[in-house]
């Protein structure tokens, strides 16, 4: 590959690179606002002024250039660090502040604030401004997120947004000038589904999250790297949080599968995640007819206890689990059929999903989809029952034993009576519903953002989750619980870590071999033997 | 919404250019100039439609360029230039002396509605100045007297 | 008596020249046109090369190089854009060959569109130019009656267009990428290059930007024999007349065709007609309002290109401001950045702010408020905008701001001495 250098250092770049892209990429600071790699360049805020001191061919630059707009040359030589880049980048950000309201006592991007960071990095630490400051007010652009108008420092970021990214046109820049500032116009807020994209893309805070508006203060917030469960995309987020609380999730860069973005309600899966009040907070079992709390050890043992009464066989042994589980949680529960009860009868729904086409990229992260891990049902084998016709016939005899995870087929009101009159009914999951009715016994799991789990996306992508936040305290992860169950139904050695489960689900089933849990890495990896059919029905997408 | 007369000339003109979009703004004035001199969000809409862009665009154009005009001149609007040229030569006090005759200030319309003023950049009538815009029509080398007589003449 | 050399005014300073195409032709009109539609497209370029013909729109950019940059062999149509935006302060050059003689610049424009291969040409005219516009359209449907515009013009089998498009009022539509996103019906703020207009112009097109005056050269440079005239009423490198716009406070502004190595005393004193009112000369400003200023004992110069500067200053749209003992120079100053506020388009820092800002100091001294420190950061804001903005609005506006306060101190520190 060509190198060009920066700083006396060499740095690789591709043909047709910017030198920002390169540079960036390479680990080099160039402060810059206007500057995405999502979108086209315009070259207007003047941040990213560099000295090239060789363009190539011995001859340097007659001025400052801006790093976001010259393309890098074989030889070029580039000076980020001299006195009259430091010059320029003190003025551009001398004139930055001249009209901004310094409202950083006040304002939600103090401490994620490029403004804030330049400022303290490259400014004169001065001002020399006593004039009356540009007013130009607050507006409410959309469903989403809030306009201050008075921060903006015109980098034209969310105008290119709506109009390049989105397709949606409903932003723009206004005026001329000095009076040149970005608006809906005429009171039309935004309905766009990825309006969080826009808070996020804006250097200051101009453009703010609402839900996120005056909550917490961003340098307290602690960062984990995860994936948006709210739909089988799998997004990559970072989740935010302070004090066990989330705060807000936001997207994490991954080229493979979201890029830069996400989409609305996707950010607000974070309220669910802090929704502990009407979680199960311990294990639960049914005595004369009620349900009260009770140990680990007295769940287990009741369990083992009635199985071991029951002696049931294959047939008579049933699983019913959602997608919301994790490959992981998937590949225990159908280990434990076999293993204990050398029993195959576990079903999850499998409805065909809609995927959106469109001309905007950032369109087809919406999917029909709501759970996350239907393709790892899939890959896993579980049976997926679109039209319960199989169920059916599978709960036509006598059961025994029933093993619920989550809160699958939940309308089937006809399936859940017949269930009813199993023997033993189990369920793991987080929240009481229709099976916790009916079950004996009631193990609480845990969420997406307190435990590890890998999931794999709708193009068969697998990734993984960090633990975010603590659990409740007598609640257990639920590939924790399906193994030492396990291990209580007589099953001898068991798992003590994710990365262990993976591990052998990649030596045992064939579609995630090869996979190992480390390779799975930051942006995931795609299963090894992918599905041809996930049922996926393609839409045009309306915008 | 065109006149007929206006609405040939709108589709030649978009069959000069390669794209509806390149007609924007020659379109624009063109409705402005059937709007009695100004644009309403119905005609900017009316205007989207035919060059084919979003009306968000549309009104970044009309927010740009300062021949837009969002409310109403005068049945006579004085384009008054008092940029380098004309500014040596007296353009300020001839726009002084306009905004006392007709009482009111540059972007301003008179309450009969017949004058409204405008404060213009260079008209490109410099070696001629000072020099005002009426309407579409240049008149220039003026003094203030000579304003206050184009003005009386208007009046009838 | 300084005259003035008449190429590009012959027909104007005729009073009986009614600017019709039949009086056009009459005098030798088209018969350029005719010429070089036997040529070679190169060979005109290359004779426009060599009259060493320089934009006489303000940057003084060679433009037979300009036509030979045009990219060729993409597929994709070229375009020859005339820029009528006359709106630089002080200059009203092209207003008069549009008003005047609009055959003249036509017959210039399709001679370009020949050049570089453009079979519909767009002349962009301001907006407030009315009485250019409806010339120009008059003008340009005689062309087509007379079929020197259409599918075969002069029988040479070139289809040749030209659509006058009309501007809405921004002077940085002036400005060739500005303008190309005006006339692709889009704000008019100037676009990063590269891409040049020559590779990526009017939607996405090779396409190339003149000025009138420019355009309106060419029938005398086709002419036979006009290359060598041409560079033979000026100095090296400034070859061919212009057409000089004198303004302010002199006894006879007007517009005048002068060759390139007149004394710019002799323009303001012998053809201008000495200071109004018998009044000292002050200063000049030479080059439109983003030139800096002269002072009155440095306008002993020949004014062109090159003279201009080698003294530091430039000649840019040949509009030539001149004022007298009397004047205020901070209230021309405050003019001035009051311009360059307005006309901002407001897209990149430096410009955006540095004119709405400096115009604040500038008016502080107005109002009495002025200091040494303010006139120390006055200079830094201003030469802040120099060489740092997307585009030459930021260096036109720090030019007038950096000359004024270097030339006329003294001026200002008037305004607060005395407080």
């Amino acid at each position: 590959m060509p190198i060009f250098h920066i700083d006396g250092e060499p740095v690789e770049f591709e043909p047709g690179e910017k030198i920002i892209s390169a540079a960036l990429r390479c680990g080099k600071v160039i402060p810059h606002y206007c500057y995405h790699p999502g979108m086209s360049v315009v070259a207007t805020c003047r941040m990213c002024l560099v000295d090239v001191i060789d363009l190539g061919n011995g001859r340097p630059a007659p001025k400052l250039q801006t790093a976001c707009s010259m393309d890098a040359a074989e030889g070029m030589k580039i000076e980020t660090l001299n006195k009259k880049v430091e010059e320029g980048r003190k003025l551009v950000n001398e004139f930055l502040l001249v009209n901004h309201p310094l409202d950083c006592p006040i304002c939600d991007q103090s401490g994620e604030c490029a403004l804030q960071d330049y400022a303290f990095e490259y400014g004169s630490g001065k001002s020399e401004m006593d004039y009356s400051k540009r007013v130009s007010g607050w507006r409410d652009i959309g469903t989403f997120v809030a306009l201050e108008r008075n921060r903006c420092i015109q980098c034209s970021r969310c105008d290119r947004f709506t109009r390049e990214i989105t397709g949606t046109n409903e932003f723009g820049m206004f005026n001329r000038g000095h009076e040149l500032t970005v608006d809906t116009y005429a009171d039309r807020p935004m309905t766009n589904k990825f309006q969080g994209n826009m808070a996020d893309i804006c250097p200051v805070g101009a453009i703010t999250e609402k839900e996120f508006r005056f909550k917490r203060r961003v340098w307290k917030l602690k960062k984990n790297h995860s994936i948006c469960t709210g739909c089988s995309t799998g997004c990559n987020v970072t989740i935010e949080h302070d004090r066990n609380e989330i705060f807000r999730l936001k997207p994490h860069e991954n080229q493979s599968v979201n890029k830069w973005w996400m989409c609305d309600e996707g950010r607000l899966t974070y309220r669910m995640m802090n929704e502990r009040k009407t979680r199960i907070h311990q294990p639960l079992g049914r005595v004369d007819g009620k349900l009260e709390g009770i140990s680990w050890e007295d769940a287990y043992g009741a369990i083992a206890e009635r199985v071991g009464d029951m002696s049931p066989l294959p047939q008579e042994v049933l699983a019913l689990t959602d997608t919301h589980a994790s490959n992981e949680e998937l590949f225990l529960l159908k280990k434990l059929l076999k293993d204990i009860f050398s029993a195959d009868n576990i079903f999850c729904p499998l409805p065909t999903w809609e995927q959106y086409e469109s001309d905007f990229f950032i369109n087809t992260l919406i999917t029909s989809d709501k759970t996350p891990n239907r393709a790892g049902a899939l890959a896993l084998k579980i049976k997926g029952d679109t039209k319960t016709a199989k169920l059916k016939k599978a709960i036509e005899g006598d059961l025994k034993v029933v093993f619920v995870l989550g809160n699958p087929f939940e309308a089937e009101l006809e399936v859940q009576e017949k269930l009813k009159r199993a023997q033993l009914v189990v369920h793991l999951g987080l929240f009481h519903n229709s099976w916790s009715e009916i079950a004996d016994v009631v193990l609480p799991g845990q969420y997406y953002s307190e435990k590890e789990g890998t999931y794999t996306n709708k193009n068969q992508r697998v990734q993984a989750t960090e633990i975010a936040v603590q659990a409740l305290r007598r609640t257990r992860p639920e590939w924790q619980i399906l193994t030492e169950l396990s291990q209580a139904l007589g099953k001898t050695g068991f798992f003590t870590s994710v990365p262990q489960v993976f591990n052998a689900m990649s030596w045992e089933v064939k579609a995630f071999s090869g996979l190992s849990y480390e390779s799975l890495g930051g942006i995931g990896k795609e299963l090894t033997q992918k599905a041809k059919d996930t049922g996926m029905k393609v839409v045009r997408a309306q915008t | 919404m065109f006149s007929k007369d206006i609405q040939t000339q709108v589709d030649k003109l978009l069959s000069r250019y390669p794209i509806s979009q390149n007609a924007l703004i020659p379109i624009l004035l063109l409705a402005q100039k059937e709007n009695e001199g100004w644009l309403t969000e119905l005609w900017m809409q009316h205007v989207a439609d035919i060059c084919e862009v979003p009306l968000t665009h549309v009104e970044g154009v009309v927010t740009f360029y300062t021949m837009f005009r969002l409310k109403p001149p005068g049945k006579y609007h004085l384009q008054v230039c008092t940029c380098v040229p004309c500014c040596l030569v007296g353009g300020t006090e001839l726009l002084e002396h306009t905004e006392k005759i007709l009482d009111i200030h540059a972007g301003h319309t008179t309450d009969d509605g017949v004058f409204s003023i405008e404060e213009m950049e260079c008209i490109g009538a410099c070696s001629f100045a000072p020099a005002i815009i009426v309407n579409e029509d240049y008149h220039e080398q003026l003094t203030p007297e000579k304003m206050e007589k184009m003005i009386d003449e208007l009046r009838q | 008596m300084l005259e003035e050399t008449l190429v590009l005014f012959k027909n104007i300073r005729n009073p009986d020249y009614d600017k019709s195409l039949a009086a056009y032709k009459k005098s030798g009109g088209y018969k350029s046109l005719k010429k070089v539609f036997a040529m070679k497209p190169e060979d005109v370029v290359q004779e426009v090369k060599e009259s060493g013909i320089r934009g006489r729109g303000g940057a003084g950019f060679p433009t037979g190089l300009k036509w030979s940059f045009m990219a060729k062999g993409t597929g994709k149509p070229s375009y020859l854009v005339a820029n009528a935006d006359e709106s630089e302060p002080g200059t009203c050059k092209d207003r008069e060959l549009m008003l005047k003689d609009p055959h003249l610049f036509l017959e210039g424009m399709l001679i370009g569109c020949y050049a570089i291969g453009c079979h519909h040409g767009y002349i962009y005219v301001r907006g407030e130019f009315f009485p250019s516009i409806k010339i120009l359209n008059d003008a340009v449907d005689e062309l087509y009656v007379d079929g020197l515009l259409g599918p075969d013009p002069l029988g040479s089998g070139f289809n040749l267009d030209l659509t006058i498009h009309t501007g809405a009022g921004a002077y940085i539509c002036g400005e060739e990428s500005a303008l190309l996103d005006s006339l692709e019906g889009k704000r008019g703020q100037p676009r990063v290059k590269p891409p040049f207009p020559a590779v990526s112009g009017f939607n996405g097109c090779p396409t190339s930007v003149n000025n009138v005056e420019t355009l309106a050269c060419m029938p005398f440079i086709l002419s036979d024999g006009g290359v060598d005239a041409f560079k033979s009423f000026g100095p090296q490198n400034n070859s061919g007349t212009h057409l000089v716009s004198l303004s302010g406070h002199v006894n006879r502004p007007g517009v005048y065709e002068l060759r390139m190595d007149v004394n710019m005393k002799d323009i303001i004193y012998d053809i201008g007609g000495g200071i109004l009112n018998g009044k000292k000369l002050k200063g000049v400003i030479p080059g439109g309002s983003s030139s800096p200023v002269m002072k009155a004992d440095e306008i002993d110069v020949l004014y062109n290109f090159d003279d201009l500067a080698k003294v530091g200053t430039m000649m840019g749209s040949a509009a030539i401001m001149v004022f007298d003992e009397d004047t205020d120079i901070v209230k021309l100053l405050h003019r001035i950045t009051r311009f360059y506020a307005h006309e901002s388009c407001g897209q990149c820092t430096p410009c955006r702010e540095g004119t709405q800002w400096s115009k604040q100091i500038v008016r502080d001294f107005l109002s009495g408020n002025g200091s040494d420190e303010k006139l120390k950061r006055l200079d830094r804001v201003g030469g802040n905008m120099l060489g740092t903005s997307l585009c030459a609005l930021g260096d036109a506006a720090a030019m007038p701001i950096q000359s004024f306060i270097n030339k006329f101190p003294e001026d200002f520190r008037k305004y607060y001495a005395t407080a």
